[in-house]
């Protein structure tokens, strides 16, 4: 059994085939962060086929998330002590006034798998606390999302309030959710805007300059 | 407003005509917002949900200033599953609860604490618009066969104590208390109900729906388990979702023709929302296995019985055009926000009324030129020989800019002549 087939049945939303081949490939010995690249691979490979003209939904996109969740309950005790390189951090949270976590968890979910550490803010989150997040931690990426159109004007006020923080120039803001598009990314003053992972990821990791 | 009553009779023929896909004088405007309307009578989104005199005052205003084709400023949801459980008991008191949150405001959402809503100077503050998320999923996985079996008893036994905080013993004071103050406020409804009426005819008020029914699947989404959980129970037991379903459906048709009854006899509108969530998020696989059957048996019997399905296609549908055709021809309304219109309008061609075109996005961002210019190119595209309706999205537009909502207004009265 190789790690390729992890990667597989991962792309092939096998959640219980998954689960016991990881715990099989711990149980004899395999390094747990080739274990972790394989859960990796098979998600990048199942986000890549998502968005528009794509072959995955976004239901599959909430199922890969969970079986990756999953998969790491089991792998996490044994990965404590073990090193894996962080691509960069990302803060996101959904914007204040919306409480929706939908589009926020996927791209949570995948931009972890990437190996990006995500640092969530949750939803109905302030200006301030988005100020506070980006002094604490200093990230490249600051990622706003909202499924309702009540969201666009929190987005607008939120990165004006990141501006009189002279933050701006230290970030870059993406946007999503169902109701961003181009017109609302200029209008809130956003540097790009996403209603798909694979959109979001690739555009991220360029901000980044980590290879795709 | 003078000749109230000629203008509602020749917005109501506008909207029928269209809706058979005929020519009518002019393409309609019709519309869902609850907030807009709120900012510009001056009042709060608070007020819009707790203080009904002022309700029915900012949505008279609106209407008579607007004169929109149809228009609705509806509230919330959170009483649909206590509605539900009392359908095999006593119909007419079941859609009284049913009803008693989506037409009567906050009160319900004070009174029972719900777990669905967040509602403005509550759980969000003053101006925040109402949301509507499940916090924790109120039936638990294990127990979809108890809903297929007996769905009456699963939801008054289990649902209803986990969904309604307050109900949550119904042998403690706070329990009886809840259902005798719930019983106070649906027995002054009738009362409010008649006012609104009455009110809101004197503007020449047509509802764009005033009646409405969930599907199945939206139905276990929104109200049972939760977005991310139903989604993982598609994979997880499949056949159970299905089962679900099928015990649902023709509960929420019923649901659907008693509130449709109600619309047409008190207003003439024989419209039912028929609003679909999951539609956007689901393989084209998922939609015709989970979702379309079910969708479809709501909107048959409907059809049937009279009444005109009101099918509000949220997020998109891009992908799933193919099943469009599907529905009974000429006798349902589509309507769409985010879905490419051309594209819909290249497979349903004249057989089918569609319903959208203008993004609150635009509205909020936009300028009034902009948007006169974009009325124009949008009516020219699609009004051919009827059965097309300028609206925007699902109660999106509470952001808008007052100048756009007019500029817009304007363009259909100007550009939408046959």
């Amino acid at each position: 059994m190789s790690l390729e087939e992890i990667s597989k049945a991962i792309t092939n939303l096998e959640e219980e085939k998954v689960l016991k081949l990881v715990k099989e490939k711990l149980d004899s010995h395999e390094d747990p962060i080739k274990i972790l690249d394989a859960c990796r691979r098979g998600m990048a490979k199942i986000g890549s086929e998502s968005g528009e003209g794509g072959t995955v939904f976004l239901t599959d996109l909430i199922m890969a998330g969970e079986i990756f969740k999953e998969a790491m309950e089991i792998l996490m005790p044994k990965l404590v002590g073990s090193t894996t390189k962080s691509l960069g951090k990302v803060i996101i949270g959904t914007v204040e006034g919306d409480i929706h976590n939908i589009g926020k968890d996927i791209a949570i979910n995948f931009l972890k798998a990437e190996g990006f550490e995500v640092i969530d803010l949750g939803v109905n989150v302030p200006a301030q606390k988005f100020i506070d997040a980006i002094k604490e931690n200093n990230p490249p990426v600051v990622g706003m999302s909202g499924l309702l159109t009540l969201s666009i004007e929190p987005m607008k006020k939120t990165i004006e309030a990141i501006s009189n923080a002279n933050l701006r120039g230290k970030v870059k803001v993406i946007i999503g959710g169902e109701r961003t598009d181009q017109n609302v990314c200029d209008y809130v003053g956003a540097d790009a805007w996403v209603n798909d992972v694979n959109k979001g990821v690739k555009i991220i990791k360029n901000w980044m300059e980590v290879e795709s | 407003m003078d000749n109230s009553e000629e203008i509602y009779k020749a917005k109501l023929e506008r909207l029928e005509t269209t809706t058979a896909v005929k020519e009518p004088d002019r393409v309609p405007i019709a519309i869902n917002t609850t907030y807009f309307p709120a900012k510009y009578a001056g009042i709060s989104y608070h007020e819009m949900f707790y203080n009904n005199k002022k309700y029915i005052e900012a949505m008279a205003k609106f209407a008579r200033d607007f004169n929109w084709d149809a228009y609705n400023s509806l509230r919330s949801f959170e009483t649909v599953p206590l509605g539900l459980a009392l359908a095999g008991y006593d119909p007419d008191l079941a859609i009284g609860a049913a009803v008693s949150s989506v037409l009567a405001g906050g009160m319900a959402h004070d009174i029972l604490h719900d777990v669905y809503s967040s509602n403005p100077g509550r759980e969000v503050g003053e101006n925040v618009e109402s949301q509507f998320v499940i916090d924790t999923p109120v039936m638990n996985a294990n127990e979809y066969d108890d809903l297929i079996k007996q769905p009456f008893e699963y939801l008054m036994k289990t649902v209803i104590p986990r969904a309604y905080k307050n109900l949550a013993n119904l042998d403690s004071p706070t329990g009886v208390g809840t259902l005798l103050k719930m019983g106070q406020e649906i027995a002054k409804f009738p009362a409010f109900f008649t006012e609104f009426i009455g009110r809101m005819k004197q503007e020449a008020w047509l509802p764009w729906y005033l009646a409405l029914t969930p599907n199945p699947l939206d139905f276990i989404g929104a109200w049972l388990r939760d977005f991310d959980t139903l989604t993982l129970d598609l994979y997880r037991m499949p056949d159970k979702v299905k089962a679900a379903c099928k015990t649902l459906a023709p509960v929420l048709a019923a649901v659907g023709k008693l509130t449709g009854k109600i619309s047409q006899d008190t207003t003439g509108s024989r419209r039912v929302f028929c609003p679909t969530w999951y539609n956007t998020y689901l393989s084209p696989e998922q939609y015709r296995e989970f979702h379309l059957p079910y969708i479809k048996i709501i909107v048959n019997e409907l059809v049937e019985a009279g009444f005109t399905p009101l099918l509000c296609f949220q997020g998109r549908m891009d992908h799933l055009l193919d099943t469009l055709k599907e529905f009974p021809e000429k006798k349902v309304i589509l309507w769409f926000d985010k879905t490419d219109l051309s594209k819909v309008k290249e497979v349903v061609g004249d057989k089918y009324c569609i319903a959208g075109g203008v993004l609150s996005s635009l509205l909020i961002s936009g300028t009034p030129n902009l948007i006169k210019k974009h009325i124009k190119e949008t009516i020219d595209k699609y009004k051919s020989n009827g059965g097309y309706i300028v609206t925007t999205e699902f109660n999106g537009m509470g952001d808008a800019k007052l100048e756009n909502v007019k500029a817009m207004t304007e363009a259909v009265m100007e550009y939408g002549k046959y």
